[in-house]
């Protein structure tokens, strides 16, 4: 009866001896692999804290076609080669470009990849306040150094497919900048005026003031459309509620919200959402020096391997 | 002939190009394919000998803008593509050709075939998995054997495609090669000599039978034979000529045939070891011991088929207790064991979590929209605009959709936010079937002109004589037949013009998606209007039908036309059963602007994915 008691004892922890010995060697020997094989899991929906940005880290950022896995692939291995566009992120620790060490990411800017790295940038500068439980980790580690933003200086600044370029990229800045304005430490944006060794290419100051009118606009643009919420706000459920009402009462009550309140309470429900809206209150005079992120536009060539500035800015803001 | 074969990783980095016509590489033509394959609906991809996907391209000329396109594809190039993507480690095998064609379909397939057969023989996904793992440049020490695999792959495809496309040109290339070329001639010759004999039939239905034929051209085992002899004779000869005159001959051809048999050694050597690994058994207990820990607890195991059945089966089940249509479970399913199989699970991560993991991430994938939908910038740009009498072209919205899926109603709902943005809004009544349509949107413009203005008194005609106030305005003609609502909805087009109206919404009569005699007139509406933004309602109520009803409403205004957005009504009344949204972008690949959660003209939220995905998983 006892020997068999033992026994069984004695065969559990054999087995938890087994298996704690094989997690070990196996974790010493895949640490990494999981984080490159070709899917995001681990970066986009991390349940341990570990993996997370625990390294100085650069993020790069920008629409499709602006260089950025050449860049990429350039400050990581030194050499320019042909690339299509990115379905996945690239992620390197090792720079042979530059002494120092610090973890790249680079993220897809197909327009239907973005997600991958807004909801990635919504994990890493998410509040410690509402540390989130799901993801196991609150991201306000200080690690995230830097942004580099690429886009492409080519483009004019007329056009009509141009103009929803730029429209595009200041619509992606003002999501960033909305993000990097919440944390509770300063972090940087660099952006990056790739292919400055063509003639047409616009220099860096014009792009600048450029930019700045543009998310102006959209931010104004924005403010106007206030209106329509994400379906995700918290105002949602509370309407849900007050719809069963007449449709007569519905009527006098939004004339109350439209005249009494004006459209100011929308803004209120939405403000620590945007803290550029707060800091701007007439979007149409946006600066980039009035922030507290430090922003700079700077011109460089990937293909042409002048990329000094940049490797400058990386150095300084690690 | 195909254009170009390149193989890349998903991260963009092309290990491999190669273009057949000589020229050089052009990055743009894989670009195109892949904005294609990320924005293309799932269920337009084709499938051969369930391997290989298909897919056609169109490039859009970037100049042209999507009104002006409308109806004129010339400016466009279409190509098609067929690819392969590997796992452990990911590569996509991409090969691109002209057209859709049975020929070119065939070379393409085996093309790939051989690529693939080559690229693992030479051993390189080992190698580029040992980079990936040690974090080293992709491409590491493997340059040699790219080079090598670039080397066979040219010499092959030579040999196998173009010698039979123009044999002609290539005889007059190799001389060395004539030797050969006649004996396969005349062995065709043989084959080909006529055997036109066959059967008569008499007046009286009895069968004579005339053939005259030599019974030996059935006999194969001569040929072969034959054929047999040849290549003996073939080698020797080569040896012969390699071994007398080398110079004379050319280098290049004598090593182009060295390197063929070099080749197809290494492909039925690895062909051997393949088998050889099927045939091993299996015999691993005490990774089954311990597969079970890792698999619920420790996490860092390799996922294999069966870990994830009853998983997935129990995600599909939960997906379809929320409405997702069977057939959209299945497709989810599957691309999370696409994504999953041979790959390992994070420490302390079961195989479920996991699994739901990749499920949510398909999920955001498919509902996020492939384009930039800031509606006001592309109202304000158009109105930006002004012809030649200074007048501004009105926005045109037109809403279609299935009987009471809440038209009207988002209709106004759409109105009241312009409103709120400071735009005029011209409401045409193009129902013109239902009786009370027209009374319904009248009930909906005096409500709208009520709260923009509230002096307003209900009932009131403009200065121009119409329901509505300045802001807000019925256009209406009454009722009729079909001819009636392309002539209001022009009609209305032209009032908006000269009255100086920024938007004009059209309501549509509801319609039945499976009936032709309903659906065809949409197409005429479509031409006739040039509506610049058709919307879908669909309800969140209807369920596995949704796909179908997307699909012919989305096909409904022919080819050059398709639908725009969805606004996904009545969500409020399904709580977590949002499957509607899934099924319709599943069918499409459109997106969805807005969904509907109740009855006041502010219950309209833009569709926010995290939610809708959160939501479907909760």
């Amino acid at each position: 009866m006892y020997s068999i008691i033992i026994g069984t004892v004695l065969l559990i922890i054999i087995t938890v001896l087994w298996t704690v010995f094989k997690y070990l060697l196996s974790s010493s020997r895949n640490q990494n692999n999981t984080y490159l094989l070709g899917n995001d899991l681990n970066i986009l929906n991390n349940k341990n804290s570990k993996n997370l940005i625990n390294t100085p880290t650069f993020v790069i950022l920008g629409p499709q076609y602006s260089g950025k896995t050449t860049f990429f692939n350039f400050l990581t291995t030194n050499k320019i080669r042909p690339f299509v566009t990115s379905q996945e992120i690239s992620i390197s620790n090792k720079n042979k470009n530059t002494n120092h060490n610090f973890t790249l990411i680079e993220f897809p800017g197909h327009i239907k990849l973005v997600y991958k790295w807004k909801s990635w940038l919504d994990l890493v500068t998410s509040n410690p306040n509402n540390y989130n439980s799901n993801t196991g980790s609150n991201g306000n580690n200080k690690n995230l150094k830097g942004i580099i933003f690429m886009i492409d200086s080519t483009r004019d600044f007329k056009s009509d497919t141009s103009n929803d370029y730029w429209e595009q990229v200041a619509e992606w800045l003002i999501y960033i900048l909305d993000k990097l304005e919440q944390l509770s430490y300063p972090t940087n944006l660099l952006i990056a005026c790739n292919k400055n060794e063509s003639f047409i290419s616009r220099p860096p100051n014009k792009i600048k003031s450029l930019l700045e009118i543009k998310i102006g606009q959209v931010l104004s643009r924005k403010k106007s459309s206030m209106l329509i919420y994400p379906s995700n706000s918290n105002s949602y459920k509370s309407d849900i509620t007050t719809t069963t009402t007449a449709a007569a009462n519905t009527i006098t009550n939004m004339n109350k919200r439209r005249y009494i309140n004006g459209s100011d309470t929308y803004n209120e429900d939405n403000s620590n959402d945007n803290p550029l809206f707060d800091l701007f209150p007439d979007p149409l005079k946006f600066k980039f020096d009035s922030l507290e992120t430090s922003v700079e536009v700077l011109g460089g060539s990937v293909l042409k391997q002048n990329i000094d500035p940049w490797k400058q800015w990386i150095e300084e803001h690690q | 002939m195909f254009e170009q074969l390149a193989i890349f990783t998903p991260q963009g980095q092309v290990v491999y190009e190669f273009n057949c016509s000589g020229k050089k590489f052009a990055a743009t033509q894989i670009n195109a394919f892949l904005n294609a394959l990320i924005i293309s609906p799932v269920t337009n991809k084709d499938t051969i000998n369930g391997k290989y996907s298909v897919l056609n391209v169109v490039v859009e000329n970037p100049n042209t803008t999507k009104n002006s396109s409308y109806g004129n594809k010339s400016n466009s190039r279409s190509f098609c593509t067929m690819f392969y993507v590997s796992k452990q480690p990911d590569l996509y095998f991409v090969i691109t050709y002209a057209e859709q064609s049975l020929h070119l379909n065939q070379e393409a397939e085996d093309t790939l075939n051989l690529a693939l057969a080559l690229w693992e023989s030479l051993d390189i996904p080992y190698h580029i998995f040992e980079n990936i793992k040690n974090q080293r440049d992709i491409l590491y020490d493997i340059e040699d054997v790219i080079d090598k695999f670039d080397k066979y792959l040219r010499t092959k495809y030579e040999e196998s495609v173009k010698y039979i496309v123009n044999s002609s040109t290539f005889n007059d290339a190799n001389k060395s090669n004539n030797a050969h070329n006649n004996t396969t001639k005349n062995k065709k010759q043989q084959q080909q000599t006529p055997t036109s004999g066959g059967r008569k039939w008499g007046r009286d239905g009895v069968i004579e039978d005339t053939s005259v034929y030599d019974p030996s051209a059935l006999d194969f085992s001569e040929t072969n034979k034959s054929s047999n002899v040849t290549v003996q004779n073939d080698e020797a000869q080569q040896k012969e000529i390699i071994d007398i005159d080398k110079d004379t001959f050319g280098n290049r051809t004598a090593n182009g045939e060295f390197l063929i048999k070099e080749i197809d050694d290494l492909l039925s050597s690895q062909k051997e070891t393949h088998s050889n690994n099927a045939n091993k058994p299996g015999n691993k207990y005490t990774e089954k011991a311990f597969g079970f820990l890792q698999r619920k607890f420790l996490g860092n195991k390799t996922i294999t088929k069966e870990d994830l059945l009853s998983v997935l089966d129990k995600l599909r089940q939960k997906l379809v207790s929320k409405n997702v249509a069977p057939e959209v479970a299945d497709y989810l399913t599957e691309q999370v064991s696409r994504d999953l199989i041979g790959s390992k699970t994070a420490n302390w991560t079961s195989v479920e979590n996991t699994a739901r993991d990749s499920l949510s991430r398909t999920l955001t994938k498919i509902l996020t929209p492939g384009v930039s939908v800031d509606l006001l910038h592309d109202i304000q740009k158009k109105l930006s605009k002004t012809d030649s009498d200074g007048k501004k072209q009105p926005y045109v919205f037109s809403i279609v959709g299935v009987n009471g899926v809440g038209k009207s109603t988002n209709l106004s709902k759409l109105a009241f936010w312009l409103l709120q943005n400071n735009l005029r809004v011209l409401i045409v009544a193009c129902d013109t079937f239902r009786s009370g349509a027209v009374e319904q949107l009248r009930v909906h413009v005096e409500n709208l002109a009520q709260l923009i203005n509230d002096s307003h008194v209900r009932g009131s005609k403009n200065r121009r004589g119409k329901s509505g106030n300045d802001y807000v305005e019925l256009f209406e003609a009454g009722y009729g037949g079909t001819d009636l609502v392309t002539k209001i909805a022009k009609q209305a087009i032209k009032y908006a013009r000269d009255q100086d109206f920024d938007i004009v919404l059209m309501d549509t009569a509801g319609r039945r998606h499976n009936d032709a005699t309903l659906m065809s007139p949409l197409k005429a509406f479509a031409e006739q209007a040039k509506p610049d933004k058709i919307i879908m309602v669909g309800e969140a109520l209807v369920g596995t039908d949704s796909v179908q009803q997307a699909k012919n409403f989305n096909a409904a205004f022919g080819k050059a036309r398709n639908l725009d957005f969805f606004i996904i009504s009545k969500c409020d009344t399904v709580g977590e059963m949002l499957g509607t949204i899934v099924n319709m972008v599943y069918a499409t690949g459109i997106p969805i602007l807005f969904v509907g959660v109740g009855q006041t003209y502010t219950d309209l939220r833009a569709l926010s994915v995290s939610w809708a995905v959160n939501t479907l998983m909760s």
